[in-house]
């Protein structure tokens, strides 16, 4: 009897821990407790120098965007560390030119609380937040941002956005006609400055081997037909050469990610929302275009032109397959020249990959879809006397990267390839930046062998650029993203006027975060299963009203919701 | 005495072990092939040439990790973290499984005292109020705020108390006739003869200790002070491919680090395979029969 008291006790023990340990690994339990305890108090800032009256404070009007503080303030901070080898000469997290530029210029001390894993776990912010052990000023992404404007951890910043942002800042926030703006606004109230950025280089790029184009006689596609006869000639004509039918076209992987240029094609927009004709927002995952392009995905794996096993290889296996010089056509980024396709290239002598735009199924132009660009927001604790401090590091850092003081050895990318434009903790980037601003620098430049009137990014660029055309190999990542022509960013200039953004720029809606989940493991199943042929194209109506019924529709309206409140 | 073995069983004992290699064959290929990645040129191991067997044998990898000091600091804090850690969590088990091992008639609140701890092990507070609880001590980025929280393993005790009910009663009725106190008898008597149960508990909080990286993650301060496993996660946790950055991809350009990570695995995990032959003597059954006579 004792005894068997005993194992039902050890069972009964057993599947408790595991329960608890289940529970604990979730985040929104973290999200949950965060909103309930942290409106408790505002910890006062014991931190920071009470003392100050510093300049900023007696005018009201009139304040230095770029003021000091004298004497100079502690400011409590945290980040994800960067690690050993992405410093020079001794730097450090805490003490590096950033840092230091911060005390000289600003008479700002940045003290960093903790530095977070490296390779950007949320985890440790989370339970921050949730604890209300958080540091003065920081930046969070979308879903804390949120927890914490519910919580009231974080104070207003509007004022201050008014008052302290220098007039580059100004201008550079205004670049998106203010949409970024408008995303950290909760109420009215600027809640958080976001991480400015563009979106254009979000857009997909065609990349193919040219050299084996060059070797089948083949032009570049105009047309998605095209596109689709090449696909069919690099698996039939043994493009490498080897005697063997083992190179693909286009490579697809299991998470059927890098597909989005060619659903783009076919006019269908997965993954953001986009207006219909009423002027309501709606998903482009059920879009009927996504249909079309399924259906022809079907096709070509019939025919035996897409990898018979893709739905077993993950992201990482398609890049080995690139590495092991089999495949030919990759839809994705603009930087894909720098990795994979630079390894690659250096694996397989003659390797040569060249951007072009994504081609349409039809009569009307492709146009390329993408998402919000911003997914880190700086924000101030509620009660931190000097919130002031998020928008002047803004000032400074642009005025050091791309100001009139600008020294992009110094600031930026040092001599020796450092890269010192990585360590300010709050950064932004104006939307315009790379693609059109660089691009039409640079290219104005090679034409002209005029550099006056490049900043100093755009001469490190041009540098890169001329000695890969006086034969530099080493520098074909950089020309094949920055370059003149044959570059991803001709091609994005070229997407400039047509790019379509989502419509929605808010956080994970309620349902979104309850449901998401699901509804995207849903798709991929039915989205695979139509592709290899287990289910016929018309399974995609039914994936259209599962996808509604099990919180789609709710998600919708909620979109909707917050779209209307923008408007 | 030598009668052949039926037929019936000579072909099940052959299938048996066919079916037992292949099983282990299976447990032990990834092994092997980290293994191999580790000694391969990076080269080989990016473009997925390598199998069982390194490719362009090199001991690049090994001596890049013996010389990043990253790794070496957060190996020794793991050792530091193994010893205090395994040390102090034995002592307590040890400690807290001998009196809720005796009897309702020599211990009175045995069963509130054994209510008590079974009750941390039904309930827990949950994250939040546990990182709370070890900031409000001062614990968090130190090796204590590993070592102390978990100290008492409930689990482990009862595994223990089990295993002293099981020894004769007169050993310990013995000792006490010759004028032993409980605590002579405890570690003189007792813990001596319980040698096998104390060796799978050392094992359990060996385990545990060098393997567990979330509290690291969480109470460390900054990433040169995480424990081994810690360090490992953050390193071999892949970015999600939809979502790396540009920036993410020019580092990886630069370090195609499959066969570093590779080394940091199996060298992570030389200390456990090391721990096992030693403690197998201890699996050792029966080590109370003949102490009494009946």
């Amino acid at each position: 009897m004792a005894k068997k008291n005993r194992v039902t006790l050890l069972a009964a023990s057993l599947l408790t821990t595991s329960l608890m340990l289940s529970a604990c690994g979730g985040n929104n339990n973290a999200g949950n407790e965060a909103s309930q305890s942290a409106d408790s108090e505002a910890t006062s800032t014991n931190t920071t120098n009470t003392n100050t009256t510093a300049t900023n404070t007696s005018a009201d009007d009139k304040v230095d965007p770029f003021g000091k503080y004298d004497p100079p303030i502690t400011v409590h901070s945290v980040r994800m560390a960067l690690p050993d080898d992405r410093f020079e000469n001794g730097d450090t997290n805490e003490n590096n030119v950033w840092t230091r530029e911060y005390e000289s210029a600003l008479g700002i001390k940045l003290v960093y609380d903790w530095l977070g894993d490296p390779s950007g776990d949320s985890n440790k912010m989370d339970i921050s937040i949730a604890s209300n052990d958080i540091p003065d000023a920081f930046g969070v992404n979308t879903k804390q941002m949120n927890q914490l404007v519910e919580g009231e951890q974080i104070q207003d910043l509007t004022e201050v956005w008014e008052k302290y942002a220098s007039p580059a800042l100004k201008e550079l926030g205004n670049q998106d006609g203010g949409l970024a703006l408008k995303a950290a606004t909760f109420d009215g109230k600027l809640m958080a400055i976001p991480k400015f950025g563009g979106n254009i280089t979000s857009a997909d790029i065609l990349w193919i081997r040219t050299d084996w184009l060059d070797k089948l006689g083949l032009q570049p596609p105009k047309t998605m037909d095209e596109l689709l006869k090449i696909s069919e000639a690099f698996i039939t004509k043994d493009p490498d050469g080897n005697g063997k039918n083992d190179t693909f076209g286009l490579a697809i992987s299991k998470e059927l990610s890098g597909l989005t240029g060619f659903y783009n094609g076919f006019h269908a927009y997965p993954g953001i929302w986009v207006k219909d004709d009423s002027g309501k927002l709606v998903n482009g995952n059920i879009a009927p275009e996504m249909k079309t392009a399924l259906g022809k995905l079907q096709e070509l794996y019939k025919a035996g032109y897409l990898d018979k096993e893709f739905a077993v290889k993950d992201g990482g296996k398609v890049i080995e397959s690139i590495s092991q010089n089999k495949v030919g056509i990759y839809f994705g980024a603009n930087w894909y020249s720098y990795w994979p396709f630079n390894d690659a290239r250096k694996q397989n002598p003659g390797m040569e990959w060249k951007p072009f735009p994504i081609v349409s199924a039809d009569d009307k132009p492709a146009v390329p879809g993408v998402g919000f660009p911003v997914y880190e927001y700086y924000v101030a604790k509620d009660g931190f006397e000097h919130p002031e401090v998020i928008v002047k590091m803004l000032n400074l850092w642009l005025e050091r990267a791309y100001g009139e003081t600008a020294d992009w050895a110094k600031y930026s990318v040092s001599a020796k390839g450092t890269e010192l434009f990585q360590y300010p903790i709050f950064q932004v980037f104006a939307p315009n930046k790379d693609v059109p601003d660089n691009y039409l620098a640079v290219k104005e430049a090679v034409d002209s062998k005029d550099t006056s009137k490049l900043n100093p990014e755009q001469k490190s660029l041009f540098e890169k650029i001329t000695a890969f055309l006086n034969g530099d190999q080493e520098q074909w990542a950089t020309y094949r993203q920055a370059g003149p022509t044959e570059s991803s960013f001709e091609v994005l200039a070229g997407y400039k006027d047509t790019l379509l953004t989502t419509g929605y720029l808010g956080a994970n809606t309620p349902t979104m975060v309850e449901k998401q989940g699901v509804l995207d493991k849903l798709q991929n199943e039915t989205f695979t299963k139509i592709i290899m042929g287990a289910a016929p194209v018309d399974e995609f109506d039914k994936f259209v009203e599962q996808w509604k019924k099990l919180g789609g529709d709710q998600i919708t309206t909620e979109v909707n919701e917050w779209f209307s409140k923008q408007q | 005495m030598f009668h052949r073995p039926s037929f019936k069983y000579r072909t099940f004992s052959v299938f048996n072990y066919v079916f037992l290699i292949i099983l282990s064959l299976l447990c032990l290929a990834p092994m092997v092939h980290v293994l191999a990645i580790s000694f391969s040129t990076s080269t080989a191991a990016s473009a997925g040439l390598v199998k069982l067997w390194p490719v362009d044998a090199t001991l690049a990898s090994y001596s890049f990790i013996l010389s990043n000091s990253q790794f070496v600091k957060s190996f020794l804090i793991s050792i530091e973290r193994c010893i205090l850690g395994v040390s102090i969590s034995m002592f307590f088990t040890i400690l807290l499984a001998y009196p809720l091992s005796k009897e309702m008639k020599d211990f009175r609140f045995r069963t509130l005292y054994a209510w008590y701890f079974m009750f941390t092990v039904l309930f827990g507070g949950g994250l939040i109020p546990w990182y709370m609880t070890i900031k409000m001590l001062s614990l968090d980025n130190s090796i204590w705020g590993l070592v102390l929280p978990g100290a008492v393993q409930v689990f482990n005790a009862v595994l223990m108390l089990n295993f002293f009910r099981g020894l004769p009663k007169e050993l310990e009725e013995s000792a006490f006739i010759d004028g032993a106190s409980h605590w002579t008898t405890l570690w003189r008597i007792l813990v001596p003869i319980s040698m096998p149960s104390i060796a799978t508990i050392l094992l359990f909080s060996f385990v545990g200790q060098w393997n567990s990286w979330f509290d690291g993650l969480i109470l460390m301060k900054s990433p040169d002070k995480y424990p081994l496993a810690t360090y490992l996660q953050t390193i071999i946790i892949k970015p999600d491919f939809n979502k790396i950055s540009m920036l993410q991809a020019k580092h990886m350009s630069e370090i195609s680090d499959r066969t570093t990570k590779a080394a940091q695995i199996i060298v992570g995990s030389l200390p456990i395979l090391l721990v096992y032959p030693f403690l197998q003597r201890f699996f050792v059954k029966g080590i109370v029969v003949g102490s009494v006579k009946e």
